[in-house]
This record gives structure tokens, C-alpha cells and sequence, in this order.
């Protein structure tokens, strides 16, 4: 299996302001983490809400920079965030927002015209419909589907997905979930899965990582990681999915 | 049958839309009845009509919402603010907005039990560390600022104010959503051992079936306005009958998952 991403013992702290009577401190938001994602996978990443997981997502496309360690990817990447309304620029047409990085990088406009149309073609949005209207127009779920075309029009060879439906209801994150599969699929897309959620982490990962503190505390093959959780931590957000 | 609220072909239309269509569904005393659609069904206007706090635009056609055989429409001004939060109190999903961001949360707390009894000063504080108690918050959470509590506790918070005054009815629109899968649970949990302790009856709005399958006693299917299933928890978990009950429930992803793809 060909690597293409390699993440090598990884740090990133912040200096946390204390507040009134409390001390200055240091968070260590991503500690010593590594792990490597095969090409054309999903390496799959859960955890609670402030372990970590987002600012391990700013470092792997570059957002952030590591205080040590190393991240190497053999493929452009590029991220989806979690909330497709703060994420997506309200007074921008939906045009504007997927086509931007090419007007930056002086595509001519009617090549911009082509690749906008046949990119929201792919997240299955009618482009004649959709490219003037500004992101309140639409759903959540739509939202997220411009977000990702946005991500796509680079060709991107790796994907991070932050908590990409996480916001979601869940009907619409089924949508979204098999949108997600099918680009996979046809465009041979690696995926960093990012979500507090372990059934959809499962659901669609070939690898999990569990983090917690800023640390990776497991790190398995999917079927291990339900069937025989090896981690107290895993165990205790296993044991937090509502039975159905 | 015992029920404390019912609604009863409830039809409520905003720019001659129908958004609530002949909704009827009724509560009983000590139950959990679960509300359950997509976001645009109709699930948190029916919310706010049974206290009578529907938007100005909407337009109610026909219908009665009876708590405890009275009907809300038909009470006063007066009446009806004695309903709300007194009989009847309300969570909404999102605690941040819910809250006041300049004010400590024990002040908050506070304000509710003082604007709903007649207590003051010592009394006030008093019950204020006792409502913490009861969701399980730390006595010393009253002198922070909702920027400072994580979004588990701050929905802790609202729920101690919702019942601050000791309801008879609670009404939860999406309390978890916003929460990790682990604080959901939490939530679920404490919502739990609440309602059976102090024998609430809860209205328990969500999008996601695996909670109506944690929390429920009975469930009420909303779409487009209209419910189109509702029955036992069990019986409708186990034999939907409506195609659009049967994908809400097989949506979600399972552990150990093997389809390809999830209906959607």
C-alpha cells in the first residue's frame, strides 16, 4: 500500500492566558503525534470536542505550522471545515467561492466557467441553479456540498475533513457520507476523516485513530477497533453511541 | 389516560404555506414523547405554538393545544406567561444563544427562579445550588461566564433554569445536538434520571432516532408539516411503517456498518 501521507511525531502547544486568579499554562494541543494514510483510504480520526483533532487538521494542510516533528504529503491537499456557513464567505456567489483559488492562480474565465460547473456537477449541485445564489440560499447540507466542491477544484489528491457532518441532520449526513464514498471512489481521493462520532468515523475510515489530550491513544484497522477496542478511552466513547 | 397536553389537529400556516398540518399528538403525564423529522418539518414550530410563542408571520388555521384540558389560545396574556416556565419550560438546541454572555450563570439561574416565585436573596442562592445539584454541575459553576463552560455544561445551565421553577412539562428542542457523541450521552442520561425522579413529562424534539431510541416512551414522526407515524418507541423502532420512518432510521450509521451506502 503507497503512502502518501506521513505524519511524524507531531507537536503543536499554545500558551493558554490564564484568566483571573488562574495561571498562564501551556495546552498541548497535538502531542507527539504519528501516523501515515495509504493512498486512495480514509484514515479516520475520533475524539471529544477539545482533544485536538482541528488543530491536527490546520497542520496537515498547512494552516498551522508544527513546533516539531514533520508532516509529509505526496499530493496537494486541501480541507473542508465543520460549519458550512462560517466556512463559506456569505457575500460571495457560490461561483465566486468554488472558482476563487483558480482566479488567484489567473485561470482564464471561461476555462473558471467550465471547471466551476463540472466541479459542483460532482458534489451533485445544478450548476445553471446554483452558481449566482449566495450561500444563505441554500440548506446545511447544500452548504457543505459547495464547501467541498471549493476543496475539489484544486484536484486535490488528499482531502481533510473536519467534522464535515457533523452540523448535519442525520438524513442529510447520509447524503453527504455517500457523496463523500462515491468521489473516493471516482477520483481516488485520500480522506483524513475528522469527528467526535464514532459510528461515522467507522462507518468511513479504513484506519482509526483515536485521540485524546492531544495524543493518539489508538491507532487500528476499523473491525479491530469495534470488535476489540484496545484503548479504555475507545471503549468509553463506544459505550457512548445510543443504541439503535 | 392521563395526558397533560395535547394537541389537537393543530394547522398553522406562514405566507399560506402550511407548516403545522393537522398535527395532533398527545402527552401523558410521566412520558417521554419524542418528536422526530428533518430540520423544516415543522418540529420546533409545533414546539413553540403548544406555549403559544409562534413567530408573528405564522397564521394559525385551526386547532386547539389543551394543557391540562385547557386551551392555551384561550388564555390571557397573564395566564399564559403563568403557563410558560411555570408549568411548561422550553430548551432550545443551542445553549450559547440561550444564555447571556455578560451575566455569571449562577445569575442567570437566579433570575429565572426569581422571576417564577416569589423567593429572594438567601432562598434565591440556596435553590440556585440546589438546581445545580440536581444537573450534576459543580456548586462553584454559578460564578462563571458561559465563555468559560464547556457546551455540555452550559446546556446543564438552561436546563437547571428550565427547571427552575418547577415545571410540570418540559419541552426539549434538540438539547443534544450541538454536544459531542460522549456529552450527548451525559445529557441523555441526566434528562433521564430527571424526569423519572421528579415524574416530568417531556416533549423531546431530534432529528436522530438512536436518541428517540435511548429517551422515548413514544414516538411522533414529523414531516413536511404533517405526522405521518406515531405510536410505542418499540413498535415503530421495530416495524416502521411510513418509508419515511424507515430511512430516518436506517440513515445512521451502525458500527460494523457493511452497507455501501446509507439511504438518504
Amino acid at each position: 500500500m503507497e503512502t502518501i501521507v506521513e505524519v511524524k511525531n507531531v507537536k503543536k502547544y499554545f500558551r493558554k492566558k490564564g484568566a483571573m486568579f488562574v495561571r498562564d499554562g501551556t495546552v498541548r494541543a497535538v502531542d507527539d503525534v504519528t501516523f501515515t494514510a495509504c493512498k486512495g483510504e480514509t484514515f479516520g480520526l475520533v475524539g471529544e470536542s477539545g482533544c485536538g483533532k482541528t488543530t491536527l487538521a490546520k497542520l496537515m494542510v498547512g494552516i498551522l505550522v508544527p513546533d516539531s516533528g514533520e508532516i509529509l504529503a505526496y499530493g496537494n491537499k486541501d480541507i473542508v471545515f465543520q460549519d458550512p456557513f462560517s466556512s463559506l464567505n456569505p457575500r460571495m456567489t457560490v461561483r465566486e467561492i468554488v472558482g476563487e483559488s483558480l482566479v488567484i492562480q489567473g485561470v482564464s474565465k471561461s476555462e473558471l466557467d467550465i471547471k466551476v460547473k463540472k466541479t459542483l456537477g460532482m458534489v451533485k449541485l445544478d450548476a445553471a441553479l446554483s452558481q449566482n445564489k449566495y450561500p444563505h440560499q441554500f440548506s446545511g447540507g447544500e452548504r457543505q456540498r459547495i464547501a467541498i466542491a471549493r476543496a475539489l477544484i484544486g484536484r486535490p489528491e488528499i482531502l481533510v475533513l473536519d467534522e464535515p457532518v457533523s452540523s448535519l441532520d442525520v438524513s442529510i449526513q447520509a447524503g453527504i457520507l455517500n457523496l463523500l464514498k462515491d468521489l473516493q471512489r471516482d477520483l481516488g481521493l485520500t480522506y483524513i476523516f475528522i469527528s467526535h462520532d464514532l459510528r461515522v468515523v467507522e462507518y468511513m475510515s479504513d484506519t482509526v485513530g483515536v485521540m485524546k489530550d492531544g495524543k493518539l491513544v489508538e491507532i487500528a484497522p476499523k473491525k479491530d477497533i469495534y470488535t476489540s477496542p484496545g484503548n479504555a478511552y475507545t471503549r468509553k466513547l463506544l459505550e457512548a453511541i445510543p443504541k439503535l | 389516560m392521563n395526558s397533560v397536553l395535547e394537541i389537537q389537529d393543530l394547522t398553522v400556516s406562514i405566507a399560506s404555506r402550511k407548516v403545522i398540518d393537522k398535527v395532533s399528538l398527545s402527552l401523558e403525564h410521566g412520558k417521554v414523547v419524542s418528536l422526530v423529522g428533518e430540520s423544516g418539518s415543522g418540529k420546533t414550530l409545533t414546539a413553540l405554538a403548544v406555549l403559544d410563542l409562534l413567530p408573528r408571520s405564522a397564521v394559525r388555521e385551526e386547532g386547539r393545544v389543551l394543557y391540562r384540558g385547557r386551551d392555551i389560545f384561550g388564555l390571557t396574556g397573564r395566564e399564559i406567561r403563568r403557563v410558560r416556565g411555570n408549568d411548561i419550560a422550553i430548551v432550545f438546541q443551542e445553549p450559547f444563544t440561550a444564555l447571556n454572555p455578560v451575566m455569571r450563570a449562577g445569575t442567570q439561574i437566579g433570575e429565572a427562579i426569581a422571576a417564577h416565585t416569589g423567593l429572594s436573596g438567601k432562598d434565591i442562592a440556596g435553590k440556585t445550588s440546589e438546581l445545580l445539584g440536581m444537573v450534576e454541575l459543580p456548586r462553584d459553576v454559578a460564578l462563571r461566564y458561559p465563555h468559560e463552560l464547556s457546551g455540555g455544561m452550559r446546556q446543564r445551565v438552561v436546563l437547571a433554569m428550565a427547571l427552575s421553577c418547577d415545571p410540570e412539562i418540559l419541552i426539549l428542542d434538540e438539547p443534544t445536538t450541538a454536544l459531542d457523541v460522549s456529552v450527548q450521552k451525559q445529557m441523555l442520561d441526566l434528562i433521564r434520571s430527571i424526569q423519572s425522579r421528579r415524574d416530568l413529562s417531556i416533549l423531546f424534539i431530534t432529528h436522530d432516532f438512536s436518541i428517540v431510541n435511548t429517551i422515548a416512551d413514544e414516538v411522533c414522526v414529523m414531516k413536511q408539516g404533517k405526522i405521518v407515524e406515531k405510536g410505542q418507541k418499540d413498535n415503530v423502532l421495530k416495524d416502521p411503517q411510513h418509508p419515511y420512518t424507515k430511512k430516518l432510521i436506517e440513515c445512521i450509521p451502525r458500527l460494523g456498518d457493511k452497507r455501501e451506502r446509507l439511504p438518504a
